[in-house]
């Protein structure tokens, strides 16, 4: 069901919260052995929540009165494990809730549990985790996407009507593409980052995965908005989300980034893109090529921005004060700097994986003394160029519409040993974070093979109204977003070694 | 011989006494319970996003305006990226090639100018408690993300005395705009000392060291006297001084240098995105500027036209705000009133007690304060006043003044419980002054060919005799009296 589904059967009491936990939990059970999801859940826990909320009840001040939602594994939840999917996080309960899990709550929402995730965000396949990788629903041999693989495969396999995600670089869109469900990358400063464990800083934004657009809709509409613990967040008042929907699209101007239709798009993605074109001329919009000319640098740039940060952000996993701490060798002397010093380089050694380590080596070679002006303060000034692109393509059209990757899902294993192969599954998504504006992934489509393809929306900044207006006119028009992987998941690998 | 010349240049760290931290809204209060005025933003816990506290940015601004800096337009704050157990983000929220002042300056009593290369804002780091016997340390991060001001001066300052004096003067103007509580002992001002040699006014810079665990104002000037000693002699003997940190061993007296190797280290500073930079208003600037109090410089300008005082006892007495707004509200209290007879006019004699015995007991008592005397200005005014009605001696009220301190009594309390007042008995006196004209034939012959001072030395000899309890005025008057007679 989706959000808007759950919530009529609680008007028209055809359910109650406890019937729509109870059937997810079972759900759960059948398919989470097969998709690995989660990276945490308690059932206790669950009905904990919904016994207090049946006993509180609905009201127009939760307007996610029973709603269940997952969580992805780096946005806090108060006493729940919040780990990142990473080891060095291991034991970790956060003492405070993330501004987000806090408005949820108070919406009245469910929290089903921890999503798992490519370790750090750092990933496009959700393989980078300390639980193991995630499966895709609609095929058991393709990866679901990342890093908020959990998230989207959760809500693909009908385990979570909705869940969160975090987006740095196409973590949202890609993995919602992938499996074929709905992902908002809000504008940088839409929603509140206090609580979101800190990829780079410049480029997270946490944000919903639903199955239609107005679902995506509606939890942005309870997440958006000023928050004074987060000096990023734009001081800005959040439109009603859910009027802008039944609005018609008539004469918008859509624009197709030539840049983005290039060489290294699959031709199932390209058709699928073009099919999508046509249902939106058909609905009255116009569409138009315009260029975003410094696309080709936008991935050099964010892999020098984004790991410069996370460098710096991940500094403080250091098993000082939580989290994994090695255990002193029995060899080290007593001698206070040498015990410290082992003490950093063993718990950091230790508690994080390869990919992690890669872009902390990264990050920190490029802010380091003599490289800081060939490599970062470079990478900034083309972030300007960047952004000014997006800038005078919206003075053209009012939105843009792109694939959200080049491919559709790849097969697990694929490019783990090929980090810049994988790097480039997100050269669709990366500018949109570098430029701050808007984007949504919206399923268009499938392969012969039955894995969905995703279409990317792009808008200037705090236009998500726009972005919801034109997707929910999409799905007006199509039923891509109805479609359901099958119980029974195939595994075309398992097939595949059978032949 | 060659002799060399000493460039010195002062970091010092400012505690800034704000209700709450920098970026959170915990207490910064000084000596609670380790880890007990923490918040998930000062732990650094995964997650968490600093938020600026105006009020430190209103106080940064206040002081890099008094010490004459120009204002950075828009503020930026930078990451410095460095591990230890005390930082809890593994990076210290600071300001970078963009200070919020730059390029002001102070001037010393000496009249030499003192630049400041910048003022920025910063976060403090927490505290390590070692346990060597336990060979552990524990964390105490109630400290973390105090907020500070750095203060960074020129390489200006040419000897141990004249940083001394610096601190003084900075100590005083910061005591003036109230933003922090200057205390050295407890950590709220720290100061760190880069020291050169160099062999003629035209010299390069020679190779400059670091000296930490500085823990006063005197352990400043004596680190540099020792550190210039030892670099002296290493130059003299060819050897070459090596750029590195030392700390000051208050005990021992000596500097010495770190243990073990240190970290070269690349901070990697970059923009911290988690606070959105700002324009400074100039209206804003303005405001604060126009908010500033009068500061010691003009205050002496004040002192000096106002009161008559002598310039360096205008400067002496609003160095530090509290003395002068002790001194002017003695004035305020005394009264215009009839200058003491004999002796300097009032307005001078409040300021000679104030920079002569009360200083001398501060300083015996180690106080930063004239408020720590518990001797306030009415109780000032009033021991001057038993001196001018003749009821004690001034040699007597510094006395009374000891015994004041002591027993926390009144100063004409103690005169009437220790029956201290001097001799107005006229008869005494009499009968004194004839000794002295006796004994003193040179003086008398003296005074009678016109010369005044011999008048003032025999009254000094009287006084000598009575042991000081004679009533000076009274003195003065017989003297004449039997002089002029006989």
């Amino acid at each position: 069901m989706t959000l808007r589904q759950i919530q009529e059967s609680y008007r028209q009491k055809k359910a109650a919260p406890v019937q729509v936990a109870e059937d997810l939990l079972r759900r759960i059970e059948q398919q989470e052995p097969k998709i690995h999801a989660f990276a945490w859940m308690d059932p206790q826990r669950v009905r904990e929540q919904v016994k207090e909320l049946e006993k509180a009840g609905p009201s127009a001040e939760r307007p996610l009165w029973g709603i269940p939602l997952l969580i992805k594994d780096n946005i806090c939840v108060r006493g729940a494990p919040t780990t990142c999917a990473s080891k060095i996080l291991a034991g970790f309960r956060p003492p405070y809730d993330a501004t987000v899990v806090e408005r949820l709550k108070k919406a009245g929402a469910i929290l089903l549990g921890m999503a798992n995730m490519d370790e750090f965000a750092f990933g496009s396949s959700c393989e980078h985790s300390c639980y193991g990788p995630t499966r895709n629903p609609w095929d058991l041999g393709y990866v679901p996407g990342g890093s908020s693989g959990g998230s989207a495969a959760a809500v693909a396999a009908r385990m979570a009507p909705a869940a969160l995600g975090s987006d740095t670089g196409g973590s949202i869109r890609q993995p919602a593409s992938f499996c074929g469900v709905v992902g908002l990358k809000p504008t940088y400063g839409r929603i509140s980052r206090y609580g979101l464990i800190a990829f780079a800083s410049s480029l997270d934004q946490i944000g919903p995965i639903t199955r239609t657009v107005e679902d995506a809709a509606l939890l942005t509409q309870v997440m958006a908005g000023p928050d004074p613990r987060d000096s990023t967040c734009a001081d800005l008042a959040v439109p009603d989300y859910l009027r802008a929907l039944g609005q018609p699209i008539h004469g918008l101007r859509l624009g197709l980034p030539k840049e983005y239709l290039s060489a290294g798009v699959d031709p199932e993605v390209r058709k699928a893109i073009e099919e999508a074109l046509t249902v939106f001329r058909k609905l009255g919009a116009t569409v138009k090529e315009v260029s975003l000319p410094h696309t080709e640098y936008a991935v050099p740039t964010y892999y020098i921005v984004a790991t410069a940060e996370a460098s710096s952000n991940l500094a403080r996993f250091d098993g000082v004060r939580f989290g994994h701490r090695a255990r002193p060798s029995t060899s080290s002397g007593r001698a206070e700097g040498k015990t410290m010093l082992e003490m950093y380089t063993r718990s950091r050694e230790e508690g994080f994986g390869p990919e992690a380590k890669r872009r902390i080596t990264l990050g920190t070679f490029v802010l380091s003394s003599g490289y800081y002006d060939a490599y970062y303060a470079r990478a900034l000034k083309v972030r300007t160029l960047i952004q000014q692109d997006f800038s005078r393509a919206f003075e053209q059209v009012d939105c843009l519409v792109t694939p959200t990757a080049p491919t559709p899902a790849f097969r697990l294993g694929e490019k783990m040993e090929d980090p810049l192969t994988m790097y480039l599954s997100d050269i669709f998504t990366i500018s949109i974070n570098l430029a701050g504006v808007p984007a949504l992934s919206l399923p268009c489509g499938f392969t012969p093979a039955g894995l969905p393809v995703g279409m990317q929306l792009i808008a200037k900044p705090f236009a998500e109204d726009l972005l919801f207006r034109v997707g929910h006119a999409y799905q007006g028009a199509t039923d891509w977003h109805e479609r359901e992987p099958p119980d029974e998941i195939a595994s075309s690998s398992l097939r595949g070694s059978s032949q | 011989m060659t002799s060399f010349i000493t460039v010195i240049g002062l970091e010092v760290h400012l505690q800034l006494k704000t209700a709450s931290k920098i970026f959170c809204g915990c207490s910064t209060g000084f000596g609670a319970a380790p880890n007990s005025q923490v918040c998930p933003v000062c732990l650094g816990l995964p997650g968490v996003l600093p938020v600026l506290n105006r009020q430190v940015f209103l106080s940064g601004l206040r002081v890099s305006l008094a010490l004459g800096c120009g204002i950075q337009p828009r503020i930026v704050f930078h990451r410095k990226n460095y591990f230890y157990p005390d930082l809890p983000k593994g990076y210290q929220i600071s300001q970078y090639d963009l200070p919020l002042g730059a390029h002001g300056s102070v001037e010393i009593p000496s009249g030499k100018k003192i630049r400041i290369l910048r003022v920025h804002m910063e976060e403090d780091a927490g505290k390590l408690i070692h346990r060597p016997e336990e060979g552990s340390s524990l964390v105490d991060l109630n400290r973390a993300g105090v907020p500070l001001l750095e203060i960074v001066s020129q390489p200006d300052l040419e000897s141990p005395e004249q940083a001394y004096e610096y601190l003084k003067t900075l100590k005083g103007i910061l005591g003036y705009l109230d933003v922090s509580d200057c205390d050295m002992e407890k950590g709220s001002l720290r100061c760190d000392a880069n020291v050169s040699l160099k062999e003629g006014a035209a010299a390069e810079l020679g190779t400059k060291v670091e000296i930490k665990n500085l823990n006063s104002f005197r352990a400043v000037a004596r680190a540099l006297s020792y550190e210039i000693q030892r670099q002296g002699k290493m130059l003299q003997q060819g050897e070459k001084v090596s750029q590195e940190t030392r700390l000051w061993d208050d005990l021992k007296g000596i500097t010495q240098g770190m243990r073990g190797k240190e970290f070269a280290h690349d901070y990697r500073y970059f923009p911290e995105p988690d606070l959105v930079p700002f324009a400074v208003a100039a209206d804003g600037i303005k405001e604060a500027r126009a908010s500033l109090p009068e500061l010691p410089s003009q205050r002496a300008e004040r002192f000096v036209r106002q009161y008559g005082l002598p310039r360096p006892d205008a400067v002496g007495l609003t160095a530090s705000r509290s003395t002068a707004d002790y001194y002017e509200a003695a004035v305020k209290t005394k009264g215009p009133g009839t200058p003491p007879v004999p002796g300097p006019p009032v307005l001078k004699t409040l300021a000679n007690w104030i920079l002569g015995d009360l200083a001398r007991e501060m300083n015996e008592r180690n106080l930063d304060s004239i408020d720590g005397l518990s001797f306030g200005p009415e109780r000032l005014v009033e021991l001057v006043d038993l001196i001018d009605s003749g009821k004690i001696s001034g040699k007597m009220a510094k006395e009374v003044l000891i015994e004041s301190l002591q027993s926390g009594q009144a100063p004409a309390a103690v005169v009437q419980s220790k029956k201290l007042s001097q001799v107005s008995d006229k008869e005494a006196i009499r009968t004194a002054a004839r000794q002295v004209i006796q004994e003193q034939p040179k003086a008398v012959e003296d005074f009678k060919q016109g010369k005044n001072p011999a008048l003032m030395f025999m009254v000094g000899q009287l006084m000598k005799k009575m042991k000081g309890a004679a009533n000076p005025g009274l003195s003065q008057e017989v003297l004449k009296e039997l002089l002029e007679k006989g």
